[in-house]
């Protein structure tokens, strides 16, 4: 009897629930929870996903509460479902607001790594302007001094030469060649007359103006008297001329003397006007430089 | 034994009243479930949150199957869950393309900081 009350009593309790049962133990709630929880806990979540966390809480609230009143299972797991699901919802969110971050601070970096790179080429794009610049000046400016060196050896060379034509230097094969005439000295000396001292004077002259000029002096004579008597006057008149520069300032080292006695006659010596002649003093130029033409000095 | 037939009738009675009776269907929840949905599929959630929305789509059939038959607190719920399945989709949808394109730019940095850093040590 009894048993058959209880069983009878349970069939109505069945169908007195009906549609539903009543849940105790649902799965979805406690995953709800967690997801809430877990969202909650998001440092961000408060900021970036409050709209979101509020609808979890909200979901979440109503599937316990409609567990407390013991609603029907399917009625509660739909409740815990859409607090999971708006839990969800809410860190997807939050991975969307971190992902924009990420881009926001990727744009700021890759345009600062662009402004870099522009300052950078600017940069090298001035020095090379600056280089090119400078290399522009040095070329111009060796250009000037090139300009200026060759104005200057220029005007040397023509002032030299208007003091070598002063001294009435001939232009031979052997360079430049002045030649002291016999009437500067006495007959049979050495000695230089007083009138040599004008020529001597340019001449020396001649050399101080011009450092790295250097001068070959040859003492002739005609073809009287023995060779060994010519030879001594001939170099005896040379040494004079060359001690008579070193009286004006002229070192001795840039001054050649030799005499070639009766060698190399200018003219006849037959005659006294030819044989005048031959008796001679030659002083030989090098170039400017100090180089004679076919390199007489070693002759 | 007199009671008890009683009281399962009367509970009977209750539990038809609340939870069989058919309260209006929720056309309004239903529309605005196809509307995510809809929305969904445009923002390219197929690509980048299919399980969820094809969740949404699922749910959203059984709420049109529940309509049909009249069985208003089933269309009820499997709306309002293809509705929140539906918003995940998207929200899923837009942090997956967002992360995409911080994963890109990322790569993009590299590069250029790779070249810039070539174009540096040219002579």
């Amino acid at each position: 009897m009894t048993k058959k009350l209880l069983a009878a009593g349970s069939a109505s309790l069945l169908l007195a629930v009906g549609c539903a049962t009543t849940a105790k133990n649902v799965y979805e709630l406690g995953q709800a929870s967690s997801a809430v929880a877990r969202l909650a806990y998001d440092p961000l979540a408060s900021q970036s996903a409050s709209r979101e966390l509020q609808k979890a809480r909200e979901a979440l609230k109503r599937a316990e509460q409609a567990l407390v009143a013991k609603k029907s299972r399917e009625e509660v797991v739909h409740l815990a479902t859409l607090a999971i699901r708006q839990a969800e919802i809410g860190t997807a969110r939050l991975a969307e607001v971190r992902a924009r971050q990420q881009i926001a601070d990727g744009e700021a970096e890759r345009n600062a790594v662009l402004l870099e790179a522009r300052e950078r080429e600017a940069r090298l794009a001035s020095s090379q302007a600056a280089a090119s610049e400078l290399a522009a000046d040095v070329s111009q400016q060796a250009a000037l001094l090139a300009e200026r060196r060759a104005q200057s050896s220029r005007r040397q060379l023509e002032q030299s030469q208007r003091e070598l034509a002063a001294l009435q230097a001939k232009q031979t094969k052997r360079g430049m060649v002045l030649t002291l005439g016999d009437v500067l000295f006495d007959t049979d000396q050495a000695e230089l007359k007083p009138g040599a001292a004008p020529t001597l004077d340019r001449l020396a002259q001649f050399l101080r103006d011009n450092d790295d000029a250097r001068v070959l002096i040859e003492g002739y004579t005609d073809s009287r008297g023995t060779d060994d008597y010519n030879n001594d006057l001939s170099r005896r008149r040379a040494a004079a001329v060359a001690a008579a520069l070193e009286t004006r300032g002229i070192s001795d080292n840039r001054v050649n003397v030799t005499g070639r006695g009766e060698t190399l006659p200018v003219a006849s010596n037959e005659t006294p006007a030819g044989r005048q002649r031959n008796r001679r003093v030659e002083i030989v130029f090098s170039d400017l430089s100090g180089n004679f033409v076919n390199d007489v000095a070693q002759r | 034994m007199r009671r008890f037939p009683l009281l399962t009738w009367s509970v009977l009675a209750g539990a038809a009243l609340a939870g069989c009776a058919n309260p209006p269907l929720p056309v309004a929840e239903y529309a605005r479930a196809q509307t995510l949905v809809q929305q969904a599929e445009r923002n390219q959630a197929q690509q980048f949150a299919a399980v969820d929305l094809e969740r949404a789509r699922k749910q959203l059939q059984q709420a049109h199957k529940a309509m049909d038959a009249r069985e208003a607190e089933l269309a009820e719920r499997y709306a309002s869950e293809a509705a929140l399945d539906a918003e995940l989709a998207l929200a899923r949808s837009a942090a997956a393309q967002a992360e995409e394109s911080a994963a890109e730019l990322s790569a993009s940095i590299k590069d250029l900081r790779a070249e810039s850093q070539r174009n540096l040590s040219r002579p």
